[in-house]
């Protein structure tokens, strides 16, 4: 029974006795161990992004990005090199995203400063990428989470929808499908933004 | 099936192409959270990986190597907050990508099966009224700026194992001791993640009675000051940053305690 204490329970009994199974895994040699802190100092900025993406608070950031972090190490032996690194890493942010997210105390907040709804501009005219940015992270929360990797992976970092397919295990078509219902989300959002802010804008102009 | 999409109109575009264009994360964060990472894994703050086989330099703890009494007493320990989750060991594994093992059993060697499956059962308990540690009750804080939990009892009951550790004989295995530090704070830290910041403090004050010197009391003092500010007793999370500031000057901490302190 999906939501329940009793599956909350199961579900953490789960993870911590697989999480016992990561730790027992073995140390990386050393070259892959030196691959590993590329991988960290390259990527990042771009796992912090996608944390973000998904719904992470900014007080919880460092923690959920330092969690994605150790099981990549865990996982890293097991990478094909072959394959693309950020739809794998994605791969990690989205479930650890997933299960912060799960907790209902984690909600996100928006500082003022990043709060599209306090801009002058309309979605069309925002004039600088910060306030854009500000924007999509604000109505990506309206995106459904399990659509939001596929948007994000498809039309902000540009990844095929075989890559998107691979990295979450989903088949093609789903892709698309979620695509096709996160775009339609995302676009409510945005919507739903500008009339915020038009809103707001009035009762400031009225006092 | 279709796969043609409609075109997504150009302002939304526009919108998501500069969210492809992010800043990048400071270099003090990034220096934390890989200390942090390497912390967990026991692998030191060092740039190199470790050592080849054969090499000079012994890692103090490559991965935590947990014994089998200690694996099911903290999978039981862990119960407590279960419900709660937590932000590193809960989602080691729900939160990695399913290349993992279909299920946490299959990923288990055969000889721990029997503890692992003893100590998911017990995590499978009801929560209700976990009881209570007597002896923690009567082992004295030992630092003044850690708080008496207040008001309705914590959510989070932390890692009860952890007391058995402050209890037990001291190990004379680093690499243990190293792994009993790390249990404790990153219980405490799942704490803190989860805003249950009095069991946060009572788990760094563990932390403190046990390993006042210890290789992560860096790292515990940080989240005391961490868990004070959040919790909004300010001047005393002001009094312990003083105090961390003093006892580790040169530390990467201090800018992110200096933004936790921030009005």
């Amino acid at each position: 029974v999906t939501g329940s204490p009793r599956s909350s329970q199961a579900e953490a009994s789960v993870s911590r006795t697989a999480a016992l199974a990561a730790c027992t895994s073995p140390p990386l040699p050393a070259a892959l161990d030196r691959a590993f802190e590329e991988v960290f100092r390259s990527e990042l900025s771009y796992v912090c992004r996608t944390l973000r993406r998904f719904g992470v608070d900014e007080a919880d950031l460092e923690d959920v990005a330092q969690a994605v972090f150790v099981a990549v190490h865990h996982r890293f032996a097991e990478r094909d090199p072959s394959r693309p690194l950020r739809p794998w890493l994605v791969a990690f942010a989205y479930r650890f995203a997933s299960n912060h997210r799960r907790l209902a105390r984690h909600r996100v907040t928006l500082d003022d400063e990043l709060d599209p709804t306090a801009s002058v501009h309309s979605p069309e005219e925002c004039a600088s990428d910060r306030e854009r940015q500000a924007l999509v992270l604000a109505a990506l929360q309206g995106v459904k989470l399990e659509r939001r990797p596929v948007l994000t992976m498809h039309d902000i970092d540009g990844f095929t929808p075989s890559e998107i397919a691979e990295a979450l295990e989903i088949p093609v078509n789903t892709v698309y499908s979620r695509l096709r219902l996160a775009r339609q989300d995302f676009r409510l959002a945005v919507a739903e933004i500008e009339r915020s802010r038009v809103a707001r804008n009035e009762k400031g102009s009225a006092r | 099936m279709n796969h043609r999409l409609p075109p997504i109109e150009p302002h939304l575009e526009e919108l998501l192409r500069a969210e492809s264009r992010f800043p990048p994360e400071s270099a003090e964060r990034e220096d934390r959270v890989f200390a942090a990472v390497r912390t967990h894994l026991g692998t030191g703050t060092g740039t190199g990986g470790p050592p080849d086989e054969g090499g000079a330099a012994p890692r103090t703890a490559a991965y935590p190597r947990l014994r089998l009494p200690a694996i099911a007493s903290w999978l039981g320990g862990a119960m407590i907050g279960a419900t709660l989750g937590s932000a590193i060991t809960l989602a080691l594994v729900s939160g990695a990508p399913r290349t993992m093992p279909p299920t946490a059993k299959d990923a288990i060697p055969a000889e721990l099966e029997h503890e692992v499956v003893s100590a998911a059962a017990e995590v499978d308990a009801p929560l209700e009224q976990p009881p209570a540690p007597a002896v923690h009750e009567a082992e004295p804080l030992p630092d003044p700026v850690v708080p008496a939990p207040v008001g309705p009892e914590p959510r989070a009951r932390i890692d009860r194992t952890s007391d058995e550790a402050a209890l037990a004989p001291a190990a004379t295995d680093p690499a243990q001791t190293l792994r009993d530090e790390q249990r404790i704070i990153e219980a405490a830290r799942a704490a803190l993640a989860e805003r249950s910041y009095d069991a946060a403090l009572e788990a760094l004050a563990r932390h403190r009675a046990r390993f006042a010197g210890g290789a992560l009391a860096e790292e515990r003092d940080a989240l005391i000051v961490r868990a004070l500010a959040a919790s909004g007793r300010l001047e005393r999370a002001r009094a312990a940053a003083a105090a961390f500031e003093r006892d580790h000057p040169e530390s990467f901490y201090r800018r992110t305690l200096e933004r936790a302190l921030a009005p």
